[in-house]
């Protein structure tokens, strides 16, 4: 089976640049994308994503909020914050919501490595 | 107060270290963006008081300027804005797209991608503040305007407001573009974001 991904960021410009680089490293890998986030919230506990990407800064609700009540609401699979929002009292907040990783933007091609391995991906 | 403030060569002297840190991130991200080595002069940087403000348009040199503008809160409340003029922002543009881009076909992509290089900017300018100052900010959506030179001049009219401009050449390739990055900054915030460097000091 492909890896599916959802891709949760409000501007298509990110949005394009993740799947790039997850796409050179896993060419049959799936994509849902939302660039609206309360969609996002409510569509990816039955999408059966092998991984969710989150950026942060988005309109209502952030991305912070939605890490928090996907986890409230028992959703288990790997989720990574891919934000500009780079400090260190974001990204520890982020793992105290439960997040699986933290990617700074821009994406680096070892930060998706990086992922693609924790998900079992063999580069 | 903050006028002798910003005299201090120490606090000039912090700015100046955030900014350079805060820059050669934005460098580094830049070129991660559009896949080239993206050289960087030194940052200077310039305190602007409301009296002031018609020095951005003699330091920017130029009426059609391209902004991103992102309000941050928290500990410290201000507004952040990146500032390229237009023709500068459509070589940028063209650069992380990997295609021509025109004047005429400034369109949707073109505007993400320059919405996202402004927000990963300002990220890396305030975010590195943060974490050299122990803060904790929280930002609103960026938001982008293709002739924003009015609502910079009208930020910066605002009675009491000091803004901090940070000016770097950013080279790519045999491209360079003029990049102004501003935080701007109310009085009794920017007297706070004062005591914050001081606190560390």
């Amino acid at each position: 089976m492909p890896l599916k991904f959802a891709i949760v960021d409000d501007s298509l410009f990110s949005r394009v640049q993740l799947r790039q680089k997850i796409q050179e490293w896993v060419p049959d890998a799936t994509f849902v994308e939302f660039g609206v986030s309360a969609q996002a919230l409510e569509q990816i506990p039955g999408l059966e994503a092998d991984a969710v990407t989150l950026d942060l800064v988005m309109p209502d609700p952030d991305g912070a909020s939605v890490l928090e009540a996907l986890r409230v609401r028992g959703y288990e699979r790997p989720i990574f914050i891919v934000s500009a929002d780079i400090q260190d009292s974001t990204k520890e907040r982020c793992r105290s919501l439960g997040c699986t990783g933290f990617i700074e933007k821009p994406v680096r091609v070892e930060c998706v490595q990086a992922m693609l391995k924790s998900l079992g991906v063999e580069l | 107060m903050t006028d002798t403030s910003l005299m201090d060569p120490v606090i000039k002297d912090a700015f100046l270290e955030i900014a350079n840190i805060g820059i050669g991130k934005s460098a580094a991200s830049m070129s991660q963006l559009a896949g080239k080595h993206v050289a960087i002069t030194i940052p200077s940087i310039d305190f602007v008081r409301t009296g002031e403000r018609d020095s951005f348009q003699l330091m920017t040199g130029t009426s059609s300027t391209v902004i991103v503008e992102q309000r941050f809160h928290g500990e410290v409340v201000g507004t952040a804005i990146l500032c390229l003029a237009t023709s500068g922002a459509l070589k940028l543009a063209s650069m992380l797209l990997g295609e021509e881009v025109h004047q005429d076909a400034f369109g949707e992509m073109e505007q993400g991608a320059l919405l996202e290089l402004g927000n990963i900017m300002i990220g890396g300018l305030v975010g590195n503040m943060s974490n050299v100052l122990h803060l904790h900010i929280g930002y609103d959506i960026p938001e982008m305007q293709l002739n924003g030179t009015g609502k910079v001049l009208t930020l910066m009219q605002k009675e009491g407001a000091c803004t901090v401009v940070v000016n770097s050449n950013l080279a790519i390739e045999s491209t360079d573009v003029s990049s102004f990055l501003l935080l701007v900054f109310g009085e009794n915030e920017f007297e706070a974001l004062l005591d914050k460097i001081r606190s560390v000091m």
